[in-house]
């Protein structure tokens, strides 16, 4: 099974977990039906560092990204080398 | 002749038609544009029989169509309800039978929530439809009375207005408590009397270019869009979908050169979380407003510090009062992340009241509950006389009947100082992300499931930018599953995202207090122990303040 493909299969499975939405499938339109909010985006940038280990800082994040669970899964596998380290979310600005 | 909505903006047309009016993502729209082509939508409208006091629906996505089809509607005597695009259809199409509109006009990518709505049992009359894009082809059933193609055989002059000030201009729903939203009607003369204040206080010119941020249904709409065009400046529609990026947010002000942002505090909060804004950003930005809901004192301080050549200033008010009531403008940064913001005084033509349970008014530094008289008061509920009659009173000793007061459900003080203070609260509305949402109204769809058998809707605050957060606690019916991802996927038909429960928890029974009723205090109470944020954002978000 490709890296896509289970990125797709634990996003779809983290939008029931966590939102209890069960999205009808992986082209859906996320943004068109209102599915997703910003504070469900949120949540679920929080849950994909948890799940998969990688953090997807949201300044890199587009919004056609975000249009379709096929796409975010997209998304999730092309931060695959950019894992997080502890403490790396808190840097100092000082 | 009466003064209407639509004159200011006509006035404008007149004196500067190559100015732009609209910015999008389509081509600009000058106010010559925008006058001649809401002219021949008006003529056609009326050419297939709409009339004078008729109510017509927008289902129109934020585009300068949109903003042309309001002035046509205006132009025609008419009223228009702008329909939350988003749906859901059952409830779109309850609203369309509570306002009697005799036409929609829609475009964009709503084709198929359109004929959602116009198959809806509940529908007793086919309202006529008119498709307002060129982009977007509407060849679903029924056929359209009418497409954009059309308008080219109509004549762009002027038609003569017979409307007064006193007529309607348009009509927004809010949630309602027993299920059924509530259709708000709004004078033309509530509209320009906010207006008058507004252009004096904040000296809108024409070489201002505001943001146009809020849902076309909602009022802070009609705030961005007849306060700018009517002052001759520049309106951007800000596209719905940028909110959930807030960097892309920043950015969409930074390239606009916008000189006035108007929002619920959400997304403000939002953009501080994230600190997507830079020290001494958005240069041109002289005024950030917000309103809907209060503003968290952080997120005041964060963009005070960022954007100290901006003036901010917090609205209140209801959609029954028009726009906003009361206004504030911040004087210096808080010290204190503690210190509340007030809602402050009432604006020209309006007034505050502060009454005890007997309708008394209360003392200074006393709470009460906080009604509005005045000029920005809706004529009431649209077909509904008994809400109408139990939310705008007659004043208390007054002798006018004409003489009302709204009773806002809000409880406030006012401080020795004369300014007002929001406390919260006398029902089950909430404010969540600047949506206002009565429970009962989520609790009344729930009733209508199968598969739950009792269920109490609570709102629990969160520390996040998002305000209330709607939870909800069950009892599945005998032998029903009810997964909470079920029982949101039937709620989607009945209500709008905004109102759908964030958090579920299934009883076998639901806690109730020594008097039988459900216990909902402790109800919250569990939602707050079972939902405790992650704190990962917190701390990046509270050092920047500290270190700015």
């Amino acid at each position: 099974m490709s890296e896509q493909s289970t990125a797709l299969e634990r996003l779809s499975a983290t939008f029931i977990g966590l939102f209890h939405i069960d999205v009808p499938s992986a082209e859906t339109d996320l943004l068109e039906s209102g599915i997703l909010d910003s504070l469900q985006l949120v949540k679920l940038l929080l849950q994909i560092e948890k799940d998969f280990g990688r953090r997807i800082p949201i300044e890199a994040i587009e919004l056609d990204d975000l249009r379709t669970l096929a796409r975010l899964a997209r998304l999730v596998s092309a931060h695959a080398r950019e894992r997080l380290t502890a403490g790396e979310v808190v840097g100092d600005e000082a | 002749m009466s003064r209407l909505l639509q004159h200011a903006i006509t006035d404008q047309a007149l004196a500067r038609p190559e100015s732009v009016a609209v910015l999008s993502r389509e081509a600009p729209l000058t106010y010559g544009e925008l006058d001649a082509a809401s002219n021949r939508l008006a003529r056609l409208l009326r050419d297939i029989g709409c009339r004078r006091g008729d109510r017509i629906a927008l289902l129109l996505p934020k585009m300068p169509a949109a903003i042309v089809s309001m002035m046509a509607v205006l132009k025609l005597d008419a009223a228009y309800v702008p329909l939350d695009s988003a749906g859901p259809a059952a409830r779109l199409a309850r609203m369309l039978e509570i306002s009697g509109c005799r036409c929609i006009l829609a475009a964009g990518r709503t084709g198929p929530l359109l004929h959602e709505v116009l198959s809806c049992a509940g529908l007793a009359r086919r309202p006529l439809l008119g498709w307002l894009d060129t982009s977007v082809q509407w060849d679903a059933e029924p056929a359209a009375e009418f497409t954009s193609s059309h308008l080219r055989s109509f004549s762009a002059a002027p038609i003569a207005a017979a409307n007064s000030d006193r007529d309607l201009a348009h009509i927004l729903f809010t949630s309602g408590s027993t299920g059924v939203p509530k259709g708000v009607m709004i004078t033309h003369h509530s509209v320009l009397q906010f207006l008058d204040w507004a252009w004096r206080y904040f000296g809108t010119s024409p070489a201002d270019r505001t943001s146009q941020h809020a849902p076309l249904h909602f009022d802070l709409s009609t705030f961005d869009i007849f306060g700018t065009l009517g002052a001759g400046a520049q309106l951007h529609l800000v596209p719905q979908e940028v909110n959930l990026l807030p960097h892309k947010l920043a950015l969409f002000m930074r390239e606009s050169r916008l000189t006035q942002w108007f929002s619920v505090p959400s997304v403000l909060s939002l953009m501080a979380k994230f600190d997507c804004v830079r020290a001494g950003d958005f240069p041109d930005l002289r005024r950030v407003i917000w309103c809907g809901e209060a503003i968290p004192t952080p997120t005041l301080m964060y963009w005070m510090r960022r954007v100290p050549h901006a003036r901010f200033t917090n609205l209140y008010g209801p959609t029954e009062a028009t726009i906003a009531s009361s206004y504030y403008t911040v004087p210096r940064c808080p010290s204190d992340e503690r210190e509340a913001v007030p809602i402050g005084t009432a604006c020209d033509g309006e007034e505050l009241l502060l009454l005890d349970e007997r309708m008394r008014p209360v003392a200074d530094g006393e709470i009460g509950d906080l009604y509005i008289a005045g000029a920005g008061l809706s004529p009431g509920y649209c077909n509904d006389p008994e809400k109408t009659r139990s939310a705008f009173l007659p004043r208390p000793g007054g002798v006018d009947p004409q003489d009302r007061i709204y009773r806002t459900g809000d409880r406030a003080r006012r401080a020795v100082n004369g300014l007002y203070y929001f406390l919260g609260r006398v029902d089950s509305q909430i404010k969540s992300r600047g949506y206002r949402i009565e429970l009962g109204e989520i609790e009344a769809a729930l009733h209508t499931l199968r598969s739950v058998r009792e269920c109490a809707v609570v709102a629990v605050e969160s520390a996040g930018f998002e305000g209330s957060m709607v939870c909800c606690a069950y009892v599945p019916a005998a032998g029903a599953g009810a997964h909470p991802a079920e029982l949101r996927g039937s709620l989607t038909a009945l209500l709008p995202a905004y109102m759908l429960p964030v958090r579920w928890l299934s009883y076998s029974a639901l806690p109730r207090n020594a008097n039988g009723k459900i216990d909902r205090p402790e109800l919250c109470r569990r939602f707050s122990l079972t939902g405790l944020r992650p704190p990962e954002i917190m701390p990046v978000y509270a050092r920047n303040l500290v270190h700015n």
